[in-house]
């Protein structure tokens, strides 16, 4: 496996609420390898997102990055100075945030949206700019003509969502953040946008992570998929590895509590119980008042992430059991 | 299985504007439909294609402009119909807002248990089973909780529990698994089929989902909607085999499948048009022909009809016995 662009190491965030802290994320660690798409996936309120809200120090403002480093190409940049990071922000690493179509600016025409962009960041004229943005807009299968004189409000949402990625990758970023992009859209929308995120990172070479509740449609665009529960990354691995050898009971059960319209059905189960607060997370693993496979050992010590198999990790105690089923 | 619910050539037409009213969107034109006593039924289609519309009328919530809503034969909204209302509930999406936030567990139970004739000194009783036959567990505990203190599986829950008090005959749930978490999705199905298989509970199951809706409608039926129109119909396993309406292929042909290889082999039908057409200005002839890459003349010049290719399955699209063969790899 080629070297991580992106590291998040041991990284821990916490949201102050009105009754405590919430640790959102805890002690996570994280390598996306260079050219890779990678996928996130985990249920709602696991700290999926807030992982990559702390990747660009893009915090809300209850939330405090209380521990860890991230290295991008190298660079640790959660102490670079916030000059420094601004820059790195977009040009190098951009992001497509949830339900981004409505972050386009309604009084603005598309093609100011583009030069707006690029001008926050360097210097060049206007006509170099809309050439490119041009050539983007037909990678993500977009007429320039028509969409670059549009309004926002003249775009469906599905169209949105691409000059979005469009935009994103306007200043030639080598990694791009995606939360959620299909949130919002139709079924058959969606299909094309993964399709097309997929071409794009075949013919850009550009490093993607996509974080996302939907195990679905990991599966069909991603190289290597990370699971996170409760504020911890339980398991990382190839897509394969993380479908059909999936190590940690967490996984194994998530993937058969999705029904599919394919296949056999009679073995879909839901996953009894429910995901634990993270203010007063249970002790030891996370998982076990859920866990089939839990004994007294998983009460009481947490534990680590261990390589399994080439490029796959798994925390949990009992991991060699989880495939023996 | 005797009939329970009958529309017929049902039309709904929104009005626009208030001072001058204009004609505005169709939002569903003439859908004919059966549901059986006992049977799960699945309404599929994207956002606004009028299923949830399709829905309120099957409720008798809204009338519709023209057409007939038959319950166990008889008119709802005719003459002698008057005062007959299907005995049917609702169960939408967003279980927050369909709970009163200032009641208790309890509260919300006991109102409806009451109105259902159950003595005072029942209620309490009454109310812990129901709870435990929704899998509200332990039903002491949660009788003095209120909806915020509940998770969004258990909420759903005792929004079902509350809806079967008036013993219904039908349930119609618009999206309802849509807001839950991935890994607990399944268990409200199930509660679903439980509640179908022990009282024999009717369900018309709206969503956009076809994955959910195979799970839950494996033996039952399945219609699929398209800009106010049912474009496909039939026993699930049969649809999903050997689905007929271009626009069923394409939507199958698009979801997401949870197994890589599987994922990675389905081919995507290309449309023509990414994005559906506005309701309001729906295309002439068949409504599918701007996106459908198999349109030919007539399929813009004449509306297809419904047409029966054995055993309840149906199909509106001009060129069925010319489609290439379906496959979904």
């Amino acid at each position: 496996m080629s070297e991580a662009l992106l590291s998040v190491q041991d990284l821990v965030v916490e949201f102050e609420v009105r009754d405590g802290n919430l640790r959102s994320v805890d002690h996570v660690s994280l390598d996306v390898p260079k050219e890779t798409f990678m996928g996130l996936i985990g249920e709602s309120g696991c700290g999926k997102t807030t992982i990559v809200q702390a990747i660009l120090n893009l915090m809300p403002e209850n939330g405090y990055i209380r521990a860890g480093r991230i290295y991008f190409d190298g660079t640790e940049i959660l102490s670079l100075p916030p000059e420094k990071l601004r820059r790195i922000r977009w040009e190098k690493i951009a992001m497509v945030f949830q339900a981004a179509q409505n972050s386009l600016n309604p009084v603005m025409r598309i093609s100011e949206h583009m030069i707006d962009t690029v001008l926050a960041h360097r210097r060049e004229s206007r006509a170099r700019i809309l050439e490119r943005a041009s050539r983007l807009l037909e990678l993500v299968s977009l007429d320039p003509d028509r969409v670059l004189v549009s309004y926002p409000h003249e775009l469906s949402g599905g169209m949105k969502q691409r000059v979005i990625i469009a935009l994103s990758l306007l200043l030639e970023p080598e990694m791009l953040i995606l939360d959620e992009p299909t949130t919002a859209l139709d079924l058959i929308s969606q299909a094309y946008l993964m399709e097309m995120l997929q071409e794009i990172h075949h013919e850009l070479g550009i490093t993607m992570l996509m974080v996302t509740h939907d195990v679905s449609n990991v599966a069909k665009v991603a190289e290597r998929v990370a699971v996170m529960y409760a504020a911890k990354i339980l398991e990382v691995g190839s897509t394969e590895d993380v479908f059909y050898r999936a190590r940690h009971p967490y996984t194994a059960g998530l993937i058969n509590a999705i029904p599919s319209i394919v296949g056999d059905l009679s073995s879909k189960r839901p996953i009894p119980g429910l995901p634990p607060s993270l203010i007063t997370p249970p002790p030891g693993c996370r998982f076990h008042p859920r866990c089939p496979l839990a004994t007294q050992i998983c009460r009481e010590e947490e534990p680590r992430m261990e390589e399994v198999g080439a490029g796959h990790s798994v925390a949990c105690h009992h991991w060699k059991k989880t495939g023996e089923k | 299985m005797t009939e329970l619910l009958r529309l017929e050539e049902v039309q709904v037409v929104f009005e626009r504007g208030w001072i001058r009213k204009r004609k505005g969107a169709r939002a569903v034109s003439g859908v004919s439909m059966v549901i059986r006593e006992g049977e799960i039924f699945a309404l599929v289609g994207e956002s606004g294609c009028g299923k949830t519309t399709l829905g309120r009328i099957a409720l008798g919530l809204l009338r519709p402009t023209s057409g007939r809503v038959l319950y166990r034969g008889k008119d709802i909204w005719s003459a002698d119909g008057k005062g007959l209302r299907p005995t049917g509930q609702m169960v939408h999406q967003d279980s927050y807002s369909a709970l009163n936030p200032a009641r208790t567990v309890y509260q919300t139970l006991a109102a409806p248990l009451r109105r259902y004739g159950v003595p005072r000194s029942k209620l309490k009783e009454e109310a812990e089973k129901l709870l435990e036959f929704v899998g509200i567990m332990p039903p002491k505990y949660f009788l003095n909780k209120y909806p915020y203190h509940l998770s969004g599986g258990m909420r759903q829950r005792l929004v079902f529990a509350r809806s079967i008090i008036p013993k219904p005959r039908f349930i119609v749930t618009d999206e309802p698994v849509s807001m839950i978490d991935a890994s607990l999705r399944l268990s409200i199905l199930d509660l679903m089929l439980k509640l179908n298989c022990e009282f024999k509970i009717a369900f018309l199951y709206i969503t956009h989902d076809l994955a959910t809706a195979r799970y839950l409608a494996q033996e039952g039926k399945i219609a699929v909607m398209y800009l106010g129109k049912i474009v496909e119909e039939g026993r699930m396993k049969e649809v999903l085999e050997r689905p007929l309406h271009p626009y069923l292929r394409a939507l199958l042909s698009a979801a997401p499948v949870p197994d890589p290889e599987i994922a990675r082999k389905k081919k995507l039908l290309q449309l023509k048009e990414a994005e559906p057409p506005s309701a309001e200005a729906p295309p002439s002839g068949c409504g599918f022909h701007p996106r459908c890459p198999y349109a030919e003349g007539v399929c813009s010049r004449e509306e297809p009809p419904l047409r029966d290719f054995g055993e309840g399955h149906r199909g509106a699209c001009h060129l069925i016995e010319v489609l290439p063969p379906w496959r979904l790899m």
